[in-house]
């Protein structure tokens, strides 16, 4: 059987790869159980807005940011270009939905355990494909995997909140449940997501001399 | 097998092919230039790598852009140092789209063409710079495509790796086409049957090695060393030789001074002959 191209590119990242699934897949949920467990109930929801709005997203970035770094700026990456003239969104989503896997963990102790919406995982899951998306897109755009991956963070860290909150404000307006608020939110994340994957693709098409 | 059309890549106001054509046989041919004369523009542009401002490219099965006929080694290789060999090549037959059944046998048989496979589980990145050039060449090799280009092959390899690998490609199959592009003329005497040379983005010159070197003919000779800042500026000290004991200039120059001996033309004097428009 045929690996699939993505485990592959994954191989290649060595250990470093392992930093999600450590940091997202392990420590966040162990750290929700403790939390869970502590006696100030005023730290539930801090820890849980940081996560999911800033932690988990942030960590999104990770993978794409690693697993096109040989093709956009290693010793092969002509080589690379040669052999896979197609663009590469589709190993960026396949990293990007493997990521979105990963949340299981968290997602299963938050939900049973913390009062975590449903809706809330939903935005959860669109922001991480939207940071996903950002990251392959600005990789390619910028040619350094390490520049998309400050740029990213810097957008998770600065634009992201601001612009949930003005979204979440104007479907509020329209909509007398929160819950479509949230939804509009995710459909924003949803489409700039596949705006960018295809800017993305478009861009790992060109090779740069 | 390849058939490339009045070429021309143009960077801005830059020209870096002034339209090249040629046909690519089974055989070796050798693409000479100095540095900067187009010849990785070239090879880019013949395999879809970069598009060419205009001109025409046919690969192997008369097709434009289909590459899997095609084997490349790019002047720079030395990627995936994570993986074990073996891991490499399996990831360059999954881009290459290799029917999965047939991937063990063909990495197999590439690494035993370039002599590695004791090292198929060996993590590429503890290899020797020479080594992984070679994981690269078994790379090209997967699937067994029959052209092979590879650019500027032996950069940055010390002689003992240059051996092995004018070894390696003298002993691939003469049913293929592979086109070696380098500034090393001895790399090309050494394996080469065909040369071209390329100079300010144009096919200066191009025929078998005797050809070339032919065209020095009547240009060749040697020099009292002492006495060559006594001739005209119109000639070219191409290197320096011991005939009989006695120390000699090798000289290129349009006509004979008192006490130039001729001498045999070399590839290198054509190419030489060619680069310095004494041609």
């Amino acid at each position: 059987m045929r690996r699939p191209l993505v485990w592959h590119v994954m191989s290649n990242a060595g250990g470093y790869g392992l930093v999600p699934p450590i940091a997202v897949g392990l420590l966040l949920p162990m750290g929700l159980l403790l939390v869970e467990r502590s006696r100030i109930p005023q730290l539930k929801p801090v820890y849980l807005d940081y996560a999911v709005r800033l932690l988990i997203p942030a960590f999104a970035a990770w993978w794409p940011s690693l697993a096109f770094k040989e093709r956009i700026e290693g010793n092969g990456r002509e080589l690379l270009y040669f052999l896979r003239r197609k663009g590469e969104s589709v190993t960026a989503l396949l990293i990007g939905l493997v990521y979105c896997l990963m949340l299981i963990p968290f997602a299963s102790v938050a939900l049973t355990r913390a009062q975590f919406a449903p809706t809330s995982l939903y935005l959860l899951i669109a922001r991480c494909l939207f940071v996903t998306a950002l990251t392959f897109f600005a990789a390619f755009a910028l040619q350094s995997g390490v520049l998309a991956l400050v740029l990213t963070v810097a957008v998770n860290l600065v634009v992201m909140s601001p612009m949930e909150n003005a979204i979440d404000t104007s479907a509020l307006v329209s909509s007398t449940t929160g819950v479509g608020s949230a939804y509009a939110v995710g459909a924003v994340y949803v489409l700039l997501s596949a705006g960018l994957f295809c800017l993305g693709e478009m861009r790992s098409r060109r090779f740069t001399p | 097998m390849i058939q490339v059309r009045d070429l021309k890549k143009a960077y801005g106001r830059v020209r870096a092919l002034k339209g090249v054509s040629f046909s690519l046989q089974p055989g070796v041919t050798g693409l000479l230039g100095p540095n900067g004369a187009g010849k990785t523009t070239l090879l880019r542009c013949m395999l879809g790598i970069i598009r060419p401002t205009s001109g025409d490219v046919r690969l192997p099965d008369g097709s434009r852009g289909q590459h899997r006929e095609v084997g490349y080694l790019p002047q720079r290789f030395g990627l995936l140092r994570e993986l074990t060999v073996h891991e490499a090549l399996a990831y360059f037959a999954a881009l290459k789209e290799m029917p999965p059944d047939d991937v063990e046998a063909a990495i197999d048989e590439a690494l035993r063409e370039v002599n590695l496979l004791d090292r198929k589980s060996t993590q590429v990145g503890a290899l020797s710079g020479g080594m992984i050039r070679r994981v690269g060449v078994a790379a090209t090799l997967l699937g067994c495509p029959t052209v092979l280009v590879f650019d500027e092959p032996t950069a940055g390899l010390d002689p003992e790796e240059r051996v092995r690998f004018k070894r390696l490609v003298a002993s691939l199959s003469p049913a293929r086409a592979v086109l070696i592009s380098t500034h090393i003329v001895e790399d090309i005497v050494a394996l080469a049957s065909r040369v071209m040379v390329l100079d300010g983005g144009e096919v200066r010159a191009s025929g078998t090695l005797e050809e070339v070197a032919n065209l020095a003919r009547g240009k060749c000779y040697f020099a009292p060393p002492g006495r060559v800042n006594e001739y005209s500026a119109d000639y070219f000290i191409d290197g320096y030789a011991e005939v009989d004991g006695q120390s000699f200039a090798k000289v290129l120059s349009p006509r004979p001074y008192e006490g130039f001996t001729p001498r045999t033309p070399s590839v290198e004097d054509g190419y030489l002959c060619v680069t310095r428009g004494m041609v």
